[in-house]
């Protein structure tokens, strides 16, 4: 398991800022699912003892209704939980040095990258459509200097107040490391044409 | 005419099936997971309305009489009315 107290790389004057997930808004499809899910069978076995009673006593009928109800229950059962896995296990850690992306893409397969703080040259937060804006969800944008590089922070709670946070973060991270994102901001070539 | 039981013995098969998509799902879940009350809880409810729903069949399964032959297709209209 991923223990937040032991980060990969962390420093001993590293510290945890936001443990960021998408909105529990965007879970809403998901619940309607599992609602639907869990009302099957009380609709189901209410239909039949008002339409079909003669299947509810009958020596095969029944136990075939059993056997494909409980499978479809199941399987429908396991799909939900794994949308709601990849909801979990998606995770942005900010730290006073880095962000890191953790991003679960189906069951086998994981992207974590990483991304220091003094590389950040812009951030851009993004609150687009009616529940977006009324429940304050949105995407972070954060540009590297450097190479063409973006890093997507999708459907955060309160983005501008991450955007502000991140910021400000980046720029006591640029003033501690000011060589290196100076010699990162000008390039390889910059410095082979000084030397 | 068709064995009522190779309809259990399908059933098997495909929980079989469910059974190992459910260990690899909480695997994943436990091994991936933040260490937080959520991912413990969620695994306990996910496990837990799973194995509700196996004694809940299994305990009626039980009961049934597996040595009948069925006609698909020719019984349905009587057990309906």
């Amino acid at each position: 398991m991923l223990d937040l107290k032991k980060l990969p790389n962390l420093t001993a004057d590293e510290k945890i800022v936001h443990v960021l997930r998408r909105h529990p808004l965007t879970l809403a499809a998901l619940v309607v699912g599992y609602v639907v899910l869990l009302a099957m069978p009380v609709i189901g076995w209410w239909a039949l003892k008002n339409y079909a009673p003669g299947i509810l006593i009958h020596p095969y009928w029944f136990p075939l209704i059993v056997l494909v109800s409980s499978f479809v229950f199941l399987f429908i059962w396991l799909f939900l939980f794994q949308s709601f896995m990849d909801y979990h296990l998606d995770i942005w850690v900010v730290t006073t040095q880095r962000i890191m992306n953790i991003k679960q893409l189906g069951l086998f397969s994981r992207r974590v990258s990483e991304l220091r703080l003094y590389r950040i040259q812009d951030v851009t937060a993004t609150v687009t459509g009616v529940f977006h804006t009324l429940f304050d969800y949105g995407d972070v944008e954060i540009q590297t200097a450097g190479e063409q590089e973006r890093f997507n922070v999708e459907d955060i709670p309160r983005p501008n107040d991450v955007t502000k946070s991140i910021l400000g973060l980046a720029e006591t991270e640029r003033r501690k490391n000011l060589e290196t994102a100076v010699e990162e901001f000008e390039g390889p070539e910059h410095g082979a044409k000084q030397g | 005419m068709i064995p009522l039981i190779w309809f259990l013995f399908a059933w098997l098969i495909l929980m079989a099936v469910f059974a190992l998509g459910t260990f690899l799902t909480v695997s994943v879940l436990l091994r991936y997971g933040v260490e937080t009350t959520t991912t413990y809880i969620s695994a306990a409810i996910f496990l837990g309305v799973i194995a509700f729903v196996f004694i809940l069949t299994g305990s009626y399964l039980a009961t049934v009489d597996w040595s009948q032959q069925i006609n698909l297709f020719g019984s349905l209209k009587p057990a309906l009315l």
